[in-house]
């Protein structure tokens, strides 16, 4: 009798638990539906926006082998990496400049300087973020191209891909 | 507990990139886990301060747990060079065994809660 009823009382609980589970996560759904800037489960492109979103034109791309060749080769290359300080921190490619994409946009004046000096010896600029998910290198190199920097990219498959290149990086913020 | 859903609640978009670094779900499953998770662990947390239905919060905390610890184990063990995702991109940390540290205190806590916590009553004791 006892074990009956205790075995009742879990399924009381378990019951409540679906319960609070379904409401929680149909609030959520609910929160999400009302946003400004809705996540799209199913249309749209691998970031997410809904299908029928205005695109912008994109930048043009460069792939991880393509910038690991250019680098072999010495060519003039200025990395931009418009994550945040902690990712940064984890990993980034050597000598990339971190740059969140607020010190771009707000024009902030060490960052400027060095675009700046990158875009006069003809460097080419490469903008990258987490993976083709994130945005953020898409409108820092359209800013870029916006205030008059001529050969911008963005890293094809970001940060992601070029770790599982294997290819060498570097850990710690550069101040 | 709250805390970290309010985090990610904010910025969405960016919580779908730190579940997809984990490379275990479909894109699909990625965007929908991010939409509900945060409000998942915000509701929990509530519940667990408020004291209400305070057993079967104390499960489902044990149960997100589980998943948190899972995903940052294996992240680990494929050697996954990722920010945990726990408490948004400001406090990014690094998945180790840091963060799965934070997951099994997090999963100790809630299984205290659980079996110190009264059970819900049957509807003939309630009313007895």
């Amino acid at each position: 009798m006892a074990k009956r009823s205790q075995n009742t009382a879990f399924r009381s609980e378990l019951a409540r638990a679906a319960a609070v589970l379904a409401l929680s996560s149909a609030l959520g759904f609910t929160v999400n539906a009302l946003s400004a800037h809705p996540v799209s489960i199913f249309a749209g492109d691998a970031s997410g926006k809904p299908a029928g979103a205005a695109d912008a034109p994109r930048i043009p791309r460069i792939s991880i082998a393509d910038l690991i060749a250019a680098t072999k080769r010495n060519d003039l290359i200025l990395v931009v990496d418009v994550r945040g300080e902690a990712e940064f921190a984890i990993g980034h490619i050597p000598g990339s400049l971190h740059a969140p994409i607020e010190t771009i946009l707000q024009g902030q004046q060490d960052v400027i300087g060095t675009l700046q000096a990158a875009e006069k010896s003809g460097a080419m600029i490469v903008t990258l973020c987490d993976s083709e998910l994130c945005e953020k290198s898409d409108q820092a190199a359209e800013a870029l191209s916006k205030l008059g920097y001529k050969n911008v990219r963005v890293l094809q498959g970001g940060y992601q891909a070029y770790f599982d290149a294997h290819a060498p990086i570097e850990e710690g913020v550069n101040r | 507990m709250c805390y970290a859903g309010y985090i990610k609640a904010r910025d969405p978009a960016k919580f779908v990139e730190d579940i997809e670094h984990y490379k275990l779900l479909p894109l699909f499953l990625v965007r929908a886990t991010a939409i509900v998770l945060p409000w998942n662990e915000i509701i929990v947390g509530l519940l667990l301060i408020l004291g209400i239905w305070t057993r079967a919060a104390a499960l489902l905390s044990l149960l997100l747990f589980i998943v948190f610890a899972g995903a940052v184990t294996s992240a680990i063990a494929r050697k996954l060079n990722i920010t945990c995702g726990c408490f948004g991109s400001e406090t990014a940390a690094r998945v180790g065994l840091q963060t799965l540290g934070i997951d099994a205190a997090g999963l100790i806590l809630a299984l205290i809660a659980f079996v110190t916590s009264r059970p819900a009553k049957s509807r003939k004791a309630r009313w007895s």
